[in-house]
């Protein structure tokens, strides 16, 4: 009889430790997620609004979100290229540049990441696909942050999505 | 018939007695795992209360008046810091020390330019662990240990020479990093349009 007991006190002694590790355990470093959604938005916010140096000979210091884009995706729908930086056209040179910047931002801080660019026509356009060196970020939402924007072009809207996990 | 009686006594004595022995046992491990269990519980604690600080401080430098973009009454932008603001930061924390260790405690914050100037470079592939060495200096309070003194030029904590014993002068610290837009007049071709660059904000926090 007492050792049904004593078994049974086994029983409940070791649940409760293992239900205090387990709830140990599982609780998410907050200054991580918090680093990981700010780092996202902030990344998208800051690359989307930069503008071409006068090195690269664009006609003028041109913006990412607006000339350029706005270039690429015209010649996406059939137009030709009114811009050139760097011998390349506007399509390639923003490749070119989101590339290293992600590169030297969040390549620097070991993220894996990926930015994509589409033109919402009646079917999705890619406009541009930059995944990091480590690979895609198809981890599940928990340890994911993505940011989307979309902006207004003068060939339709492009959504532009940038996804970083640890 | 009394003896047997009292012999099956003794026996159930006995193994009360173990049942108990044993049971105190367990006891004295639980009580000793719970007591290593709250330790590590009270360091993580504290790793939280610092990770909250970080937050906490990283984000007074994001949205920063004194660094924020802004023009007249517009909205301000976020992730943005102007450069015409960043380049006397430095100088108006040092004169007013008091206010700015209320705002950020000891700390670091510094700001790199990636782009196009910094480590901007065709050659990245070597490059690419390499933050920088150019950095503007927002604020700097380092908490440097007895014997240790505050280096200006090396950004850290350097042992006093006069001192016979050496001293470790190394203070830990937490870095949180950002991506910002570093807005800049100055360098515009055109007047009244501004360009954007891509910088790196660090936070560095100390205990």
């Amino acid at each position: 009889m007492e050792i049904a007991g004593l078994v049974i006190i086994v029983i409940l002694i070791s649940l409760g430790m293992l239900f205090l590790v387990y709830f140990s355990l599982s609780e998410k470093d907050p200054e991580k997620i918090f680093t990981r959604k700010n780092l996202a938005s902030s990344t998208m916010a800051a690359v989307m609004k930069t503008t071409s140096s006068i090195e690269d000979g664009c006609n003028g210091q041109l913006s990412f979100e607006k000339e350029i884009l706005d270039d690429c995706a015209g010649h996406i729908l059939g137009g030709d290229f009114h811009i050139k930086c760097s011998g390349k056209n506007s399509c390639e040179y923003l490749d070119d540049r989101i590339r290293k910047i992600l590169k030297q931002t969040l390549g620097y801080l070991k993220k894996t990441y990926d930015f994509r660019a589409d033109l919402l026509t009646q079917e999705e356009r890619k406009l541009i696909d930059i995944p990091s060196d480590k690979g895609r970020c198809n981890k599940k939402y928990g340890d994911r942050d993505q940011t989307t924007y979309y902006l207004n072009t003068g060939s339709g809207n492009v959504m532009i999505r940038l996804r970083v996990c640890d | 018939m009394l003896k047997i009686k009292s012999k099956k006594g003794q026996i159930r004595m006995t193994e009360t007695i173990a049942v108990i022995f044993i049971f105190f046992i367990l006891l004295v491990f639980a009580i000793i795992f719970y007591g290593r269990y709250q330790k590590v519980a009270f360091q993580e604690k504290q790793e939280l209360d610092f990770a909250n600080k970080a937050i906490e401080i990283t984000t007074k430098v994001l949205f920063l008046p004194e660094l924020t973009c802004s023009k007249g009454e517009a909205e301000k932008e976020d992730y943005c810091f102007d450069m015409l603001k960043l380049r006397y930061l430095k100088g108006l924390s040092e004169a007013n020390l008091d206010y700015y260790f209320d705002l950020f405690s000891y700390s670091q914050i510094f700001v790199y330019e990636i782009y196009p100037g910094g480590l901007w470079a065709e050659n990245l592939e070597e490059n690419q662990k390499v933050l920088p060495t150019e950095k503007l200096i927002i604020y700097e309070n380092v908490p440097c240990p007895e014997g240790c003194n505050f280096n200006q030029e090396e950004g850290k904590c350097i042992a006093d020479l006069a001192l016979e014993i050496p001293v470790s002068c190394k203070v830990p610290f937490k870095s949180t990093f950002f991506t910002v837009s570093l807005r800049d007049e100055t360098e515009s071709e055109f007047l009244g349009r501004s360009i954007y660059k891509t910088g790196f904000l660090e936070v560095r926090i100390f205990r």
